[in-house]
């Protein structure tokens, strides 16, 4: 492997998540391409690159589209291992991808055992206002409970489908800085996590 | 205008010499001015004509890239089922690894055939393994673990994750468990192509497929990524695929494995608690068995894998254990249990549903055997009346596809001998497979099976009845016909399925119209040869043939026909009288085949108005002025018809018929029966 470091941008990687149906290949596909695909085929596991500016420094980010259909849950440990952030996508219209959002976020943190790994909870068909089934109160309060922050979005519009990869990308790179620090001090790291978490509970 | 349109069109058109004609030709500035407006709106004319030809153009460019677009799609679309096909193939081939394996383990070795086979097979494995290991160098030992199996192999090139630039010449293999990842050996010296680089264990390995390089893949191994790109984009979904169904049926190996672990614990634990039940009543709330628990997966699981004999056993046990333990479990988990059950008693039932229905482009040669197994366990889930459904049409089908390989060309009897044979023979093997094998002791299912024979055999009637009643049938082509169907219907009455008044009821208007036009057809003739006849003696020529037409009116069951004879050749009765007893007979025969009360109406009137028409013939001819020397000959022929054939048609009729005294006898006896012997008596 080159030791160029200092000339290839940093890589961040994203891995979507949620139930089938939800638009986490519709929201990575209007992030890439800035197109909607109307037609649904679900996903077995894709993964694109994109070089973007991100606060004025040229990163490259890595986004892994995973399966929604439960006939993967078995196998998506080994997907989630790789993940430096996770958008967890569900539907606004749609109660059970909503309900579902608790089990992936089980497995993340059970796979990644790191209760602060860049999170964020996506309200994806933030168009379809007329058919919600989630309430906004609903989400926001989840989101506070387990302390990320909760963002609606519309792949079919481009509402907020920047917002939430570069949001997550500033976390992820906040993370990977800190981490830096904390292979430099060693110990100080896991204390300060471990007070992240006695706060969340 | 057309002549300019014709000059200007010329191949040798020149402007100079054009103009100089024009201006030779033309007298004044008025006609040179006409000219101009003529070859100005030629000018606009070709415009238009050119923009249009280009308009045209653009729309057979757009027609074109369109037809371009569609055939590329429909490329996808099969390169998309080949590669669905191979992945459903090799799930078939990993997944009978996999029945095996549990069939062992499960002690349940399925008698000493399979065992040869068996053999066979894990011998031609060891070797593809040991193979392998001779062609990558530093492998491991690949046949320690029992079942392992290669399911794909091939070259890649490994791309760097991060700069996408190409690395290495690689070639990998995947097992049934793991993957090897090996490098190409530049010196080729030897068995050994490849040297042993990596392995990956499945149970740690994701996949991904990468959208914008081409042709390329990820292995996510933790913490390690690696990218390959495949030779082109059908070897690479090959190996996402191949990757996806070992993946699957690894997931589902090890689910078994549990499951079976679980099912001896429950077994256990059932007992224990049973015995804890009747010493410890204080325990409100039993624990669920955990089969129970994870009945709905190992639902899937099962008729994921197609086994839906177990999955309908499983499905029945537990709704027996709900029915039992009902009041022991919290009605919240009961509900919850209930919920789950019955969502995969509709998945088993689609499933099943799904594999009776009649597709195009499902082959029907299994026939009802084929679809034996779904309805037996769509009954046993109480879903007879979809499963009947649908294995009626599963029937229809099958008829449909049997009386397409009868040939429709020949001769028309031939055809619907044939044709009725195989709707017959078909219909019994159906009726006996639906009474007998499919829905028996189900009069629900019966009397829609019922339902359907009388639709099929209207179906088959409304085709046979195009081919038979085309205007040229004779009546005893028809009635030989009938003879067939009525024949073979019959053998379908020992199922107690009559379908003989069916078939009566579709003949009888097209028999009916038949036999008026036959009637008429037959009473035009005898008009005609009647218009001939010379009342004359039938002279044979030999002795010998005259011998012949006696013996063969003896052979109808007339005893006095030598006493017609006259001379060496001769017989009193006229050719006329010869040809008509003949045909009379024929029809005689052909309508008594077809006699039902429905059409003696018909039938009656035919032999009534044939005979009458004769009749009045002999009568008109004894009047007529020209035959008055005759008249010896034709009082002969008149009683022989009248007293001797007559009676003799009607005797065969009241056999026939059990109609002992035919009333159309008695009214032709009446009508005809009296007057000639008077005129005989008159002039004798």
């Amino acid at each position: 492997m080159k030791k160029n470091n200092a000339q290839q941008p940093a890589l961040h990687k994203v891995i979507m998540v949620g139930s089938g149906g939800v638009g986490k290949s519709a929201l990575t596909l209007q992030f890439m391409y800035d197109e909607f695909v109307e037609d649904y085929e679900p996903t077995k596991a894709d993964s694109y690159r994109k070089k973007v500016v991100l606060d004025g420094e040229e990163v490259q980010i890595d986004i892994l589209d995973t399966a929604g259909q439960e006939d993967y849950a078995a196998i998506r440990d080994n997907y989630f291992r790789s993940g430096e952030g996770f958008l967890c996508v569900f539907s606004i219209t749609e109660d059970d991808s909503f309900q579902s959002t608790m089990e992936f976020r089980e497995q993340i943190l059970r796979v990644k055992n790191d209760e602060n790994i860049p999170f964020l909870l996506v309200g994806n068909k933030g168009d379809l206002t007329d058919k919600r089934k989630v309430s906004l109160n609903e989400a926001q309060s989840r989101a506070q409970e387990w302390g990320v922050p909760y963002v609606e979005t519309s792949a079919k519009t481009r509402d907020n489908v920047d917002k939430v990869f570069f949001d997550l990308m500033r976390e992820i790179r906040a993370r990977k800085k800190e981490d830096v620090k904390g292979a430099n001090g060693k110990g100080k790291d896991k204390g300060r996590r471990k007070k992240l978490k006695c706060n969340i509970l | 205008m057309d002549s300019l349109i014709k000059s200007v069109g010329e191949s040798d058109y020149q402007p100079e010499k054009y103009v100089k004609e024009l201006s030779q030709r033309c007298m004044g500035p008025e006609e040179l001015l006409q000219q101009k407006t003529n070859v100005q709106s030629l000018g606009e004319q070709i415009n238009t004509m050119l923009k249009k030809n280009v308009f045209y153009n653009y729309i057979q460019f757009i027609d074109t890239a369109k037809e371009i677009a569609n055939l590329e799609g429909e490329m996808y679309q099969l390169s998309h089922l080949l590669t669905e096909q191979a992945s459903l193939l090799n799930s078939l081939a990993s997944s009978s690894i996999v029945s095996e394996q549990i069939s062992k383990s499960g002690k349940e070795v399925n008698g000493v055939q399979n065992t040869e086979v068996d053999n066979v097979v894990e011998e031609k494995r060891v070797h593809k393994l040991l193979n392998i290991m001779e062609r990558v160098e530093n492998c491991n030992n690949l046949v320690d673990v029992p079942d392992r199996k290669c399911l794909h192999e091939g070259d890649l090139l490994e791309l760097d994750p991060i700069e996408n630039t190409p690395v290495q010449r690689i070639h990998c293999y995947l097992f049934t468990d793991i993957c090897i990842v090996a490098s190409w050996l530049s010196s080729r010296r030897g068995p050994a192509r490849y040297r042993f680089q990596s392995m990956y264990d499945l149970c740690n390995l994701a996949v991904v497929n990468i959208k914008d390089i081409k042709n390329s893949f990820k292995l996510l191994a933790f913490p390690e990524t690696r990218v390959f790109q495949a030779p082109n984009t059908g070897l690479k979904n090959d190996w996402l695929s191949k990757f996806e169904v070992a993946k699957k049926s690894q997931i589902s190996v090890e689910n078994k494995m549990k499951s079976s672990v679980d099912h001896k614990m429950i077994q256990r634990t059932d007992s224990i608690q049973l015995v804890h039940n009747s010493f410890e009543p204080e325990t409100t709330e039993p624990e669920l068995p955990e089969w129970i628990i994870d009945l709905a997966d190992d639902l899937d699981v099962l008729i994921a894998q197609r086994h839906f004999e177990d999955a309908n056993s499983l499905i029945s046990k537990a709704r027996q254990y709900l029915e039992e333990h009902g009041d022991q479990i919290s009605t919240s988990i009961e509900q919850e249990i209930k919920t789950k059950l019955e969502n995969r008693i509709q998945a088993l039932t689609l499933v099943l549903t799904k594999e009776l229905q009649v597709s195009p482009d499902k082959s029907h040669k299994g026939g009802l055997r084929a679809a034996r197994r779904a309805v037996r366990i769509l009954n046993q889930l109480d879903k007879s009346s979809q499963a009947c459904d649908l294995f009626l049409k599963v029937c229809s089908n099958l008829l449909k596809s049997q009386l397409q390989y009868v040939k429709r060309d020949g001769a028309m009897s031939t055809f619907v001998k044939k044709y009725s044979m195989v709707f017959f023979g078909t219909t019994i093997e159906i009726t006996h497979e639906f009474l007998y094998k499919a829905f028996p002791n189900s009069s629900a299912c019966s009397s829609a099976f019922i339902l359907w024979t009388i639709q099929e055999v209207n179906d088959f009637m409304v085709i046979l009845n195009k081919h038979m009643f085309v205007p040229q049938t004779s009546l005893s082509n028809l009635s030989e016909c009938i003879k067939v169907i009525h024949k073979n219907c019959q053998e379908l009455c020992d199922y107690g399925i009559d379908l003989q008044f069916q078939i009566d009821g579709q003949l009888r208007i097209p028999l009916t119209k038949s036999i008026n036009d036959i009637k008429d057809k037959t009473i035009e003739v005898i008009k005609i040869r009647f218009s001939e006849d010379k009342w004359k003696p039938f002279n044979l020529k030999t002795k010998q043939q005259r011998d012949k037409i006696v013996e063969e009116y003896t052979n109808y069951g007339f005893s006095n026909i030598e006493s017609y004879n006259k001379g060496e050749s001769w017989i009193m009765l006229t050719q006329n009288t010869i040809t008509f007893t003949r045909t009379y007979l024929l029809l005689l025969n052909d309508c008594l085949v077809l006699y039902s009360t429905d059409l003696a109406n018909v039938i009656d009137q035919l032999l009534y108005e044939v005979f009458a028409a004769h009749c009045n013939y002999i009568k008109s001819s004894m009047k007529n002025k020209n035959f008055v020397n005759d008249i010896n000959i034709i009082t002969t022929n008149a009683r022989f018809i009248l007293d001797i054939f007559l009676s003799h048609c009607f005797k065969v009729y009241s056999a026939s018929t059990g109609n002992v005294n035919p009333q159309i006898h008695t009214r032709l006896k009446s009508e005809f029966g009296v007057i000639p012997t008077q005129n005989i008596t008159g002039y004798i």
